[in-house]
């Protein structure tokens, strides 16, 4: 059994992994091993594949978002989105609380990445709410969990990604996420009004229509903006690179020259960071895709999902496994890696069992959304320490509730597919 | 000789930073051209998918040996990192080993799958397909030098492992 | 056991799909079991640029692709000449003439062998505005094509404004009306629902393209020579069913979507006329050769 190069394959995966090899050479090195190792595989596959997987429009996509998301970050744009969220909850009790929730889901629209997210919010929302009297590990959970609704949320890289290795379409795959976005919006927010409501956390004011308008004229540019993307990709009327190229060049029209938040200087910045992460993302890409040809060329995903519907062809059975080895695999592996490494060996039992393939991806999703606030690895909770200046072991007694939150919205999508299915089935 | 070594070292770092920047500036600018003579000139550019295409797996590539100069590629460092000093060193000089022949792989293959393109055009514009395709063999040989480097470092105690360690988690 | 892994950028369900089984089923019983063929539909094992590659390279065993086999041999683009082929028996007759020996000669050098030209289908006209029966009817309408020079200034010289577009996203341009229409064999037209956002499907023929089922050097010389000989035997025996199988189908995809679409026929020499400087213009003769032209048009008695 353990010649059978799945075994092999996994054994090799798991030790370069904690030995604290980059996950891109993981990848790589597992996959030339095997590779050079099978006298059936010619090695010239090596110097072939990589280059294949990285040669990729879709993924031009990724590289687009992460420019427009960075110059949104740097140009101060998330000040105007927790204006305008505080003129709609803050009068709530744990008022700044669901300002920093509202305003994620908002920014989420903007931003594609759950780390972006909690950077541009946490760095505005944690100061403020720490002077309010709220603990810093409050503010830190309410920021870390709230930013998981960028990858849920179009647009979406973790979705652009499902899209490329799932085949599936990323309008729908972009339409599915909205409705389970604004549910774990509202599960958080009443998560956040339990708490506060026990521990008499401040409101923000009494309610004013006024101050709505006003500061909603403010957001309104930046808002305009993913909406108009959102509606042009829904619409088939560009790609999702093309959106991705509109989003970037007008995030830098608006902090140039509008709000004159950046210099050029600050531009050749933006382009060094989002360069630098694009090719960290695509490097895996392209070493996953050595891999995946490997494991194809094996035909090793049929052969894990006909050993797994051969223990139980149950639909919960096999769906419920499924959500616990995401979330098992969500501690240690997120974003890229996870999608590139198990969506080519699920999505194969996820067809056999009559999953639709949106639904899969966005369960996939909220899955990985959780696993980025997992310890050990835990990208998302690290930023909020980070500036909230806490250890993540103190993180963690208000961190639990709002995970608790999220995985109550984690087995509602599981339950009720119409979550995620019926707004693509409305409007596309 | 060490001083020649800082100095190329510095080159290179400059000479890839400027290659990434300029790679991505060029997508940011091919993607917009192509939004521009699609949606306001109505008559769209045969290029606009496999042009930016190829440049992204450029910017994979030569990105790619950057991040190994810099020691930002993901990883999962949280046993490395609690490991004795020994047994720290031992396990980073087997990253880099690793990754130094990972990279000649990609260097040694890349090479030989650029070659083999010869003279192939991409379908919608005349480029040379190989003049991308080398993008690989050329950051393979760039990883597989600077890994090579780094662990001749570690071994004669000139860098420190904890200089070394990816970035936890980004 | 020898394995032969077949690749195919074509997806599950299509008619190349059913060619492969086919082929996999004659040929597995052919040689009593001593080939296992696999099939890999849809890009499974790698983008179609780097399979044709791999062929050469030895990485891969075999494929079957369309047209981006005239990125290797470009005498293959005989098959972008608009209007060339009348119907599937004229397909057969260029196979079997010196012309077809010509394009097979085309792969010496690259690194593959062309075992056997299969089915795949006539290209039709689908649009919003107007049946199209005469080239004016194509005047100034939008009409979708792949990322082919050839295909673009053919559609272009008859009137239309071609526009390059990836297959993904033609439905929603279609829904949107970015686009008035496209072009594609009525099965895709079937299988990707277009119907749904079409209302006219013209007859249009105007373009036929193979499937061309192409083998690896390497590999061939590196199996039993009998099993390579039977590879390609049995590659050839299965064309003509090929060719049968796709007239029928066509022909019931056609009627199946009378229901869904308007269909029209077209005036088939009013396009071949308007067509006739294609057959002078560079974009195709420089890619094709003067000589290969010619000769499919003495193959096929074209004047
Ligand atoms: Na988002
Ligand atoms: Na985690």
């Amino acid at each position: 059994m353990f010649l059978d190069p799945g075994w092999i394959i996994l054994i090799l995966l798991v030790v370069l992994l904690i030995a604290g090899l980059p996950i891109a050479f993981v990848l790589g090195v597992t996959a030339a091993v095997m590779i050079l190792l099978d006298p059936a595989v010619v090695p010239q596959i090596i110097g072939l594949i990589p280059f294949g997987g990285a040669n990729n429009y879709l993924l031009v996509a990724a590289l687009l978002f992460m420019i427009a998301g960075e110059v949104m970050n740097q140009g101060r744009i998330a000040e105007k989105l927790i204006a305008f969220a505080s003129s709609l909850v803050g009068h709530i009790r744990g008022g700044l609380a669901h300002v920093n929730i509202l305003t994620s889901l908002f920014f989420s629209e903007i931003s594609g990445t759950a780390t972006s997210d909690a950077a541009a919010i946490g760095s505005v929302m944690i100061p403020q709410m720490k002077k309010r009297g709220y603990p810093a590990a409050f503010a830190a959970a309410v920021t870390s969990t709230s930013a998981t609704m960028a990858i849920i949320v179009p647009p979406s890289l973790n979705l652009i990604l499902y899209a490329y290795v799932a085949n599936a379409s990323i309008a729908e795959l972009f339409a599915a996420g909205i409705l389970p976005g604004i549910l774990v919006c509202g599960l958080l927010m009443a998560t956040a009004y339990i708490i506060s409501v026990k521990r008499g956390y401040p409101t923000e004011g009494a309610f004013e229509f006024r101050r709505v308008l006003e500061t909603g004229r403010d957001a309104a540019i930046p808002l305009t903006l993913p909406i108009l993307i959102l509606v042009g990709i829904l619409g088939g009327i560009f790609t999702a690179t093309e959106a991705g190229a509109i989003a970037a060049f007008w995030s830098i029209i608006l902090a140039m020259f509008l709000y004159r938040t950046i210099r050029l200087g600050t531009l050749v910045d933006t382009l060094r960071v989002a360069g630098k992460r694009s090719a960290m993302l695509m490097f895996i890409v392209a070493t996953s895709t050595l891999l995946g040809w490997y494991l194809t060329n094996q035909r090793i995903p049929q052969d894990i999902a006909q050993a797994i519907l051969g223990i139980s062809d149950n639909y919960w059975v096999v769906l419920a496994a499924i959500n616990i080895f995401f979330l098992l695999a969500g501690t240690i592996i997120h974003g890229t890696p996870a999608i590139l490494m198990l969506v080519p060996i699920f999505l194969p039992l996820a067809d056999q069992l009559g999953i639709d393939r949106v639904h899969f991806g966005l369960i996939l999703t909220i899955n990985l959304g959780i696993g980025q606030q997992t310890p050990p690895v835990a990208s998302v909770v690290l930023i909020t320490c980070a500036i909230a200046k806490i250890s993540i072991a103190k993180i963690i007694p208000s961190l639990m509730w709002f995970l608790l939150a999220m995985l109550v919205a984690l087995v509602l999508v599981n339950l009720f597919p119409a979550i995620v299915l019926w707004l693509p089935s409305v409007i596309l | 000789m060490t001083a020649i070594i800082a100095r190329l070292d510095l080159w290179l770092t400059r000479l890839l930073d400027w290659a990434v920047i300029g790679l991505a500036g060029l997508l940011f600018c091919l993607l917009n051209v192509a939004v521009f003579t699609r949606f306001v000139l109505n008559d769209s550019v045969s290029w606009s998918e496999e042009l930016p295409a190829h440049v992204l797996a450029v910017l994979t590539f030569i990105g790619a040996a950057y991040l190994t100069r810099t020691s930002e590629h993901l990883g999962f460092d949280a046993v490395v990192r609690i490991l004795p000093p020994a047994a720290k060193r031992a396990v980073m000089a087997g990253n880099l080993l690793l990754m130094a022949f990972f990279g000649g792989l990609l260097a040694y293959y890349g090479g030989i799958a650029a070659a083999s393109f010869g003279s192939r055009m991409l379908i919608s514009v005349d480029l040379p397909m190989a003049l991308f395709r080398y993008a690989m063999p050329v950051g393979g040989a760039l990883i597989a030098v600077i890994s090579l480097t780094r662990l001749a470092g570690l071994l004669t105690g000139r860098v420190a492992p904890d200089d070394l360690l990816p970035e936890s988690d980004a | 056991q020898t394995v032969l892994q077949v690749n195919s950028s074509l997806p599950e369900g299509s008619f190349a799909h059913v060619f492969l089984q086919e082929y996999e089923a004659r040929l597995e019983a052919a040689t009593d079991g001593a080939v296992d063929v696999q099939i890999f539909m849809g890009n499974t094992l790698g983008s179609e640029e780097d399979v044709l590659q791999g062929l050469s390279l030895g990485t891969h065993h075999a494929s079957l692709s369309a047209s981006a086999i005239a990125q290797i041999n470009t005498r293959a683009a005989i098959f972008d000449l608009p209007y060339l082929f009348e119907d599937r028996a004229a397909v057969q007759t260029f196979a079997a003439s010196p012309a077809g020996e010509m394009l097979a000669d085309g792969f010496d050098g690259t690194g593959m062998v062309l075992a056997a030209m299969w089915d795949n289908g006539f290209r039709q006209i689908t649009n919003n505005v107007r049946p199209i029966v005469v080239p004016a009817d194509l005047e100034g309408l939008k009409i979708r094509t792949p990322t082919s020079r050839q295909r673009v200034e053919m559609f272009n010289t008859l009137g239309a404004n071609a526009t390059p577009l990836s297959f993904g996203e033609v439905y929603s341009a279609l829904d949107q009306g970015v686009i008035d229409g496209q072009e594609n064999p009525a099965q895709i037209v079937d299988s990707a629902r277009l119907y749904e956002v079409q209302e006219y499907m013209s007859l249009s023929n105007h373009v036929y393209l193979p499937t061309f089922l192409v083998f690896g050097e390497p590999y061939l010389a590196g199996v039993d020579p009998a099993l390579a000989e039977a590879m390609l035997t049995v590659a050839a025996e299965v064309a003509p069913w090929t060719f049968a199988w796709g007239d029928t189908t066509d022909a019931e995809v056609v009627a199946a979507l009378a229901d869904r679409i308007a269909i029209n026929e077209i005036d088939f020499a009013a396009f071949q006329a308007a067509a006739a400087p294609l057959y002078e213009s560079p974009t195709f003769v420089d890619v094709i050769g003067a000589d290969m032209i010619a000769a499919t048009r003495a193959a096929l008695g074209i004047e």
